[in-house]
């Protein structure tokens, strides 16, 4: 775990984040579980200092929390072990019926030009939800997703979206167990396009705005540019 | 414990941007918050019903009470106090339950009432002081083991609640250093309790095996 994360989510413990770098963090802490194990252990070094009782810091009432609230599938399920609190049965029905590939192809069928740096605030949630039921069957979608990964030795594993118009797709590497994350955001939700991220970005531009479609996780830099290739060279196919 | 006669100059809520992203439906967010504040709740839900099992079950239903609500949470006054609220109302219908009384809606629970809560978190039972001095006075030793710019900058945050920036003007430093020293102090003190912590999470187990 680098440092530069870990301070970072001290720094969200004491609310010295902006709304855009928690997001990020979130986003990170979602990645990795041992960043939320982090954040608990924060909390308790952090309660040390407050005149209350720390007698009940082994008590962890938030999976059934999020179960009672339907974020979660499984009681029983270790939530930090393989899967995010917020994984719902739902995903799973939604990475089997290939509605992320659509939601993929939704976005890129949207007539498009060149990049830019800005867009407008058309949601994509929005925009997707209404056209999502044709989306589902078109056979484009199911071309883009096996065109992008493609020579990838990656399994999908399941989906997660926010409505921020966020659509995430997680994917499992069978023959190392590695996992890694496909993302596509409008960019007024994307994550910091910093020069350091920018090899794992490619920009879509719609008329509905500008996309971005990224990819994070444990996956060499060589796959990550293939699958952004095969993205983008099936986007620009589908245009 | 020590404690600084410095006037708190920020009352900024620290959970706002959690609170934020969770009232967009990231529920990824409001788990963190549960993270940070269920074992207070919990603590506060058994000084009611005494009686650790059903002080979780409040617990739970406050934190789903308030998830629920959280679109109708207006900032007016911090995330926790309102928590708080909600918690001791879920806590005063149990015990109405068990009596037969009516209970409080939630939806007339409101933030705008700006009394800080923490004022009646003050009685332990004998039972939570011997099971948390432990681990106090090793997070409170290793505090006093850390070097003093260290030290200065984690005690204007912990025990005056300033923010960065007003820490940054004390000290004269720029906020990233303010940041950097809080979060270096808090790995010094937390290496001190590992192993005193829940495994579940138990921070040398995410270094061993990340690293």
């Amino acid at each position: 775990m680098n440092k530069a994360i870990k301070e970072r989510i001290s720094a969200l413990l004491d609310g010295e984040l902006s709304e855009f770098e928690t997001r990020r963090v979130i986003e990170e802490i979602q990645d990795d579980p041992h960043l939320r194990q982090y954040w608990s252990s924060l909390v308790v070094t952090r309660e040390g200092f407050k005149e209350e009782s720390l007698s009940f810091i082994e008590n962890d009432i938030s999976k059934e929390v999020a179960n009672e609230l339907g974020y979660i599938t499984n009681k029983d399920e270790e939530i930090s072990k393989d899967k995010p609190v917020w994984y719902t049965s739902k995903f799973n029905y939604l990475a089997s019926s290939g509605v992320f590939v659509a939601l993929v192809v939704l976005a890129f069928n949207m007539e498009n030009n060149s990049i830019e740096n800005t867009l407008a605030e058309d949601s994509f949630s929005t925009q997707a939800s209404q056209r999502i039921a044709q989306a589902i069957e078109s056979p484009e979608a199911i071309n883009l997703l096996n065109t992008a990964v493609q020579g990838i030795d990656a399994k999908l594993e399941g989906l997660d979206s926010s409505s921020l118009g966020i659509i995430q797709a997680n994917y499992v590497v069978p023959s190392s167990g590695n996992k890694f994350k496909v993302n596509l955001s409008p960019i007024s939700s994307s994550y910091d396009i910093s020069a350091n991220q920018a090899s794992k970005l490619v920009y879509l531009r719609t008329n509905n705005g500008l996309f971005v479609l990224s990819i994070s996780g444990n996956i060499d830099s060589k796959q990550k540019a293939k699958i952004l290739s095969n993205a983008a060279v099936s986007f620009n196919k589908n245009k | 414990m020590q404690q600084s006669h410095l006037k708190k100059i920020s009352n900024k809520d620290e959970d706002i941007s959690l609170v934020h992203r969770a009232q967009k439906g990231d529920y990824r967010a409001f788990d963190l918050l549960i993270l940070k504040y269920q074992a207070r709740i919990i603590t506060l839900a058994h000084k009611f019903v005494n009686d650790s099992q059903t002080a979780e079950d409040i617990a739970q239903e406050s934190f789903i009470k308030v998830y629920k609500s959280i679109n109708s949470f207006r900032g007016e006054s911090a995330f926790f106090t309102w928590l708080y609220r909600v918690t001791v109302n879920t806590a005063k219908n149990y015990l109405s339950s068990q009596k037969r009384k009516k209970e409080i809606p939630v939806s007339d629970i409101s933030d705008s009432d700006t009394k800080d809560p923490l004022s009646a978190l003050t009685t332990e039972s004998p039972e939570d002081i011997l099971a948390s001095n432990n681990l106090r006075e090793i997070i409170l030793k290793s505090f006093s083991d850390l070097p003093e710019e260290i030290r200065t900058a984690l005690s204007l945050r912990e025990f005056d609640g300033l923010s960065y920036q007003d820490i940054g003007k004390i000290l004269d430093c720029p906020v990233g250093t303010v940041r950097s020293r809080i979060f270096r102090g808090r790995e010094q003190i937390q290496e001190s309790i590992d192993h005193l912590l829940p495994s579940s999470i138990r921070s040398r187990n995410v270094r061993r095996k990340k690293e």
